[in-house]
């Protein structure tokens, strides 16, 4: 199917999109890697009359490794993002997660930010920002403000971004200890029916920080709290990692859909904290 | 050397892989117009017409009900009828709607994307009614008609095989019996390339039509018939078709379409589908209930097989009707020996995309019905599956074999000794790795039913066509030849087989041979065209048999020419050479002889060099074979993994066997993809839910494992050049074999009823015993 | 009566040819390669970004070209499969899909022959040919096993031979 007609806007600098945004407010929709909202346009299930594509201001793309986080321009590619040394050595989850983003093709022009403002529940990069308490830059003809991710996603496919601002930057700030990310997919490169991030700080042998953000298994990404807490203060040992699943299933209740019933999305949970959790000591 | 079992390398590889293909949807021609189909955005309602008033792209014009009929004052044909079935053949549009999707009206405009606009904007009007969106629903006493002069949404029914007498005294005899159930999902063929059609109205007032199709006078002989158009005025080709697997073999709706407007427009015009439009509106496959019970003896003798088998037909019935579920009742004795085979089938309408014909048509099916009994009998009497095969298997003495489900009589075979070396395969696979995942190897044997067939029967059994082939072998004055053919590759090679079969009867090489082949002024007629299994079979046997009768007479001529016999005459490499001696003439030559017209031999005084040859089958052929297959489970996830597959399967002559291997790779991943990943979903309002490659799931590379392939062969004795068909013999096998290697990972009572795709929920579900 | 949609000139390089075409601003990238500039070879399966069909080298990446507005494409270098082999001798990719039979069709095959091609000249390992860069092709006729071959096949005769580009 072909898209329904709009207007291409590339304005030359970050004040000629944002001035456009502004202009055309729910009108428009920004535009980056085009991997995720080209899809839905040529469905028509997207219509935005105003495309704003900011792919000719500088300054949004390459990533900033350091000690406290990772901070990636918002139209980094995937790609770009995996041939960062310093990510995978700083973040080994953010990492493995956009490995997993669809193919090789689609990471080749899909873009971080674009991934994150457009919020889908299976997506992987929104629970890795929801996993570390990262946040988002987001900037408009009225300022800037940054918005942490339990504060961005609210609901499928949607943030709590207003229409004249443009997302230009993604933080994600490191968790102590190591990192990971484990999904499952009915084949690879698949939107996962269930994806975590995972992150444990272990200290004299016990687990003093704990972080699961959960894909798939909701209208937003989840962290689960219950069973983070749960693995405080253990040793990360079998029991605690079962415990820890058990506590998962019984926090989180993922409904049933076409492609999973709800009480096998939380098994699928349980399963890659036991898969991903032994491997992080 | 011959050419015929060269693993040679395609002739037409090159210009593919250059980019150089010519497909439907690359036709380009002046003037050319863009059509987008409006659909019916409900399942079931009276059609009272469409609203235009909304329209608003320049220049677009709509062609609704009132419009098509104008120029569609025939019906649609259904080539195969069972005995009852009132839907012989139907009109373009009737009035109703009867599934989402359903084509209501064309728009035509300078592009797609303008056509889209338009037709998005073109208003179906309907008053709705209440839909049935499943066989059961369809089958209650007070379900909605969807044919109200009916009196239910039966569209056809039959039994075959045994009488109820019988098959109840074989039951009651032995010493047990089990039953249980098998839900078939519905899928979707998907070939690569969507179907489309480029319809150009020519300056001579005859009607070019440019189609993606494996039946190109099936389309040209249905388009005449709705629209009242002689069929010397249209000319039908195929170009480059990107995959067919059954379900491009007629004409739809959408297609007629197209043509109607060019007709009425007197503008060429394209429809291309889009892949929301292959998930919703191109038919689709299986979608069947079976309910199967098994009679057996405790020392492991399977005794007698009932069914009770429903199909879901959708909205009406396809080109060739209930076929697909009639040779599933006819084939589902299998590999065995049974006392009785009873079927009783129905083919139910319900309010959703139609079914029709896809790789196997019903063979499928029958197989794995017979190899779940197989597996569900061997479960219960705690032995081996493949010993329960080996001791019920028809031994190649008991050939030929008049099966319990006549006119089915196999030809010849040995199904034990492919069964065993399929287990040898098997055995000599490295034990798994001790991951946590529970592992299960099944089998599947099979006789598959190829090389359609004897035309002779075809009026006994409903059959409204032919399915003989013929073949024209012109050979040029120059040595070159061109061999003229009616049935149709879409990726199946046959411009490499049957010009390696012409080239071994011609003395020539293969570069001096090109296949004509899709277009009906050129090619000879075929209604039947590429499916079942018979291109090279029954085409090939027209091949073998002009391009031997064109030999014969090259071979008189050079005798001729040469004062020697025929019969020391030898054809090969662009000479006829007396034998035992270097006298001899290139055949060009010979050739040139032939259309100057003198001093040709006496008997054969008619000048020119070419031969045809209508080839009618006496029988069938029977191809047969086992296929193994290892899975590993994971028991946290349910999800599947298909780790070892292997194959063994007797074919005739081999033509060419990479080709054929590469047939069975493609069906094992089509029978793989429906066993685990692939389903067309309809939700309780009769909307699809698989509408894009994310929800309907093929198979990738990671989903395949390599497929070791042992090919024997066994010259059909009947098919001049010994050829039997086999392309469905990858599907046919592997559907089965997969599921039965989940089913031996899953406790004896999670394995009974099962429901096919085993997605990771079910097969989750089925090992936690959560319902 | 709304107006016709503007059109605007994109111009690119297409297989090392200065082209111009005219599209609107929705034009897909892979319908201005099909009609605009009448390279057929780039096919179209899905407009989703799933089957592979579209794939196309924009600026030396492997995209999907159903997934790139012909806009976006203005200034680049893009190259097709027309561009692929040179003049009738074929490319090592294509003469290894050959030799493979890892073609039936033939549909999907020019997307996975420019997957290919970009990943014989990014250096990719033979691993990641296999799975990274095939795991984003469909293929319904191959069930894969050929084309995995050829892929073999394209990479360990490739090591420091001239065919290899």
């Amino acid at each position: 199917m072909k898209p329904a007609p709009f207007t291409y806007l590339d304005p030359p600098d970050l004040d000629g999109v944002l001035h456009a945004l502004a202009e055309h407010g729910d009108d428009a929709a920004v535009i980056s890697g085009g991997q995720s909202l080209l899809p839905l346009m040529n469905l028509r299930l997207a219509r935005p009359e105003v495309l704003v594509d900011p792919r000719r201001v500088d300054g949004l793309r390459g990533v900033t490794v350091t000690d406290d986080a990772v901070v990636v321009g918002a139209l980094t590619t995937a790609t770009e993002l995996l041939e960062s040394p310093a990510v995978a050595a700083a973040l080994p989850g953010l990492s493995q997660a956009v490995a997993c983003v669809g193919h090789l093709q689609i990471r080749n022009r899909g873009t971080i930010g674009g991934s994150v403002a457009h919020a889908d529940p299976s997506a992987e990069l929104p629970a890795v920002l929801l996993g570390c308490d990262g946040e988002v830059v987001l900037r408009s003809s009225r300022g800037t403000r940054t918005v942490a991710a339990a504060d961005l996603f609210d609901g499928p496919f949607s943030t709590t971004r207003e229409p004249d601002e443009l997302l230009t930057e993604v933080r994600f700030p490191v968790p102590p200890g190591r990192s990971g990310w484990d999904e499952v997919a009915r084949r690879p490169g698949d939107f996962a029916l269930a994806g975590l991030f995972a992150a444990v700080d272990l200290a004299d042998g016990v687990v003093r920080d704990a972080r699961l953000a959960f894909s798939g298994l909701g209208d937003r990404p989840l962290r689960a709290v219950a069973a983070e807490q749960v693995l405080l203060g253990r040793p990360l040992d079998a029991t605690a990692v079962d415990d820890c699943a058990d506590a998962v299933v019984a926090e989180l209740a993922p409904p049933d859909d076409v492609h999973a019933t709800g009480a096998h999305r939380a098994a699928l949970a349980a399963a890659l904290v036991r898969r991903l959790l032994p491997g992080l000591t | 050397m011959t050419w015929v079992g060269q693993r040679l390398p395609r002739l037409e590889d090159p210009r593919l892989l250059a980019g150089k293909g010519r497909y439907t949807d690359d036709i380009e021609v002046p003037g050319l117009l863009h059509a987008a189909i409006v659909r019916s955005p409900v399942p079931h309602g009276e059609l009272r017409g469409v609203d235009t008033s909304e329209v608003d792209v320049p220049g677009a014009v709509v062609l609704g009900p009132a419009e098509l009929a104008e120029v569609v004052v025939g019906r649609m044909p259904i080539v195969w009828h069972m005995p009852g079935d009132f839907q012989v053949d139907r009109p373009l549009v009737d009035g109703r709607v009867r599934f989402v999707g359903e084509p209501v009206a064309i728009v035509v405009a300078a592009d797609r994307y303008a056509a889209e606009d338009a037709a998005e904007r073109v208003y179906v009007e309907v008053d709705e009614l209440p839909p049935v969106v499943d066989v059961r629903s369809a089958l209650e006493p007070d379900a909605p008609l969807l044919y109200p002069g009916r009196s239910d949404n039966v569209m056809s029914r039959w039994e075959t095989g045994d009488t109820a007498e019988h098959t109840d005294a074989v039951f009651a005899a032995a010493d047990r019996t089990t039953s249980f159930r098998l839900d078939i999902g519905r899928v979707s063929g998907t070939p690569m390339e969507p179907r489309g059609i480029v319809a150009v109205p020519e300056p001579d007032g005859r009607l070019t039509v440019w189609t993606s199709s494996q039946a190109p006078h099936a389309v040209r002989d249905t388009l005449a018939a709705a629209t009242g158009t002689p069929q010397h005025r249209i000319r039908v080709i195929a170009p480059d078709v990107g995959g067919g697997f059954g379900l491009k073999d007629h004409l739809y709706e959408d297609e007629l379409m197209a043509c109607v407007a060019a007709i009425r427009l007197g503008r060429p015009v394209k429809w291309v589908e889009d892949r929301y439009e292959t998930l919703v509106a191109t038919h689709q496959a299986r979608g069947e209930t079976v309910d199967v019970e098994v009679a057996y003896d405790l020392d492991g003798r399977l005794r007698g097989l009932r069914l009770r088998a429903y199909r879901d037909a959708g909205a009406y019935l396809a080109h060739f009707g209930g076929g697909p579920l009639f040779t599933m009742s006819g084939m589902v004795p299998g590999a065995y020996t049974w006392e009785a085979v009873r079927t009783e089938a129905a083919v139910v309408a319900t309010n959703t995309t139609p079914t029709g014909s896809y790789r196997g048509f019903g063979q499928t099916q029958a197989v794995f019905v017979v190899e779940r009994a197989v597996e569900v009998v061997a479960r219960e009497l705690g032995i081996d599956p493949v010993v329960l095969r080996a001791a019920n298997m028809i031994g190649p003495d008991q050939q030929p074999y008049a099966t319990r489900c006549q006119p089915v009589t196999y030809d010849n075979g040995d199904y034990g000794a492919a069964l065993l070396e399929a287990q040898r395969l098997a055995q000599a696979w490295p034990e798994p790795p001790d991951d946590g995942r529970l592992r299960g190897v099944g089998y599947s044997s099979f006789v598959h039913m190829a090389g359609v067939g004897p035309s002779q029967g075809n009026p006994h059994v409903g059959l409204d066509v032919g399915s003989w082939e013929s073949a024209i072998a012109r050979m040029e004055p120059d040595g070159t030849v061109r061999l003229f053919v009616g049935t149709s590759p879409q990726g199946q090679g046959h411009a490499t087989t049957f010009v390696q079969l012409a080239a071994d009867r011609l003395g020539v090489d293969v570069a001096d041979i090109e296949l004509v082949h899709s277009d009906t002024d050129r090619s000879p007629y075929s209604a039947y065209g590429t499916a079942a299994s018979r291109a090279i079979a029954v085409g090939g046997g027209a091949v073998v048999e002009a391009t031997s009768a064109l030999g014969d007479r090259i071979r008189r001529i050079a005798a001729e020419m040469l004062e020697a016999a025929p019969a020391d005459i030898v054809l090969a490499d662009r000479k006829a050479t007396v034998a035992g001696t270097n006298v001899s003439l290139s055949i060009a030559e010979v050739a040139r002889r032939a259309w100057q017209g003198w001093a040709l031999p006496e008997g054969d005084e008619m000048p020119g060099l070419e031969c045809r040859f209508a080839y009618d089958p006496k029988q069938y052929t029977f191809s047969y074979g086992t296929h193994v297959s290892r899975v590993a489970v994971d028991p946290a996830t349910g999800v599947v993994e298909v780790e070892r597959y292997a194959v063994v399967l007797d074919c005739g002559t081999l033509v060419n066997p990479t080709i054929v291997e590469g047939q069975v790779h493609g069906g094992v991943a089509q029978g793989l993809g429906a066993a685990l990943l692939e389903e067309i979903v309809v939700d309780g309002d009769g909307q699809p839910r698989a509408t894009t490659f994310l929800d309907y799931l093929l198979p990738v590379s990671a989903s395949v494992p390599d497929i070791e392939v042992v090919l024997t062969e066994t010259p059909s004795p009947f098919t001049p050049g010994g050829m039997k068909g086999m392309g469905e013999g990858g599907t046919n096998g592997s559907f089965a074999c997969v599921v039965n290697a989940v089913a031996a990972a899953l406790p004896a009572e999670a394995a009974r009823d099962l429901v096919t795709p085993l997605t990771p929920s079910r097969v989750w579900h089925r090992l936690t015993g959560r319902s | 009566m709304s107006p016709s949609p503007p059109a605007r000139a994109v111009t690119f390089t297409v297989n090392g040819a200065p082209t111009t075409v005219t599209v609107e601003d929705r034009t897909l990238l892979s319908d201005a390669l099909r009609q605009g500039a009448g390279l057929t070879g780039t096919h179209v399966g899905c407009e989703q970004g799933a089957c592979g069909a579209c794939t196309v080298i924009v600026d030396g990446l492997a995209v999907r070209s159903c997934l790139v507005l012909a806009v976006q494409a203005d200034g680049t270098e893009v190259r097709t499969v027309e561009g692929v082999a040179h003049g009738a001798a074929l490319h090592a990719v294509q003469e290894s899909l050959h030799r493979r039979h890892g073609l039936q069709c033939g549909f999907c095959t020019p997307g996975i022959v420019m997957s290919l091609v970009a990943a014989r000249e990014a250096g990719t390992g033979l691993d990641d040919a296999l799975d990274e860069v095939l795991g984003g092709h469909l293929c319904r006729c191959t069930g894969y096993v050929n084309i995995r071959a050829a892929i073999v096949d394209a990479w360990q005769g490739a090591e420091g031979s001239e065919v290899a580009r």
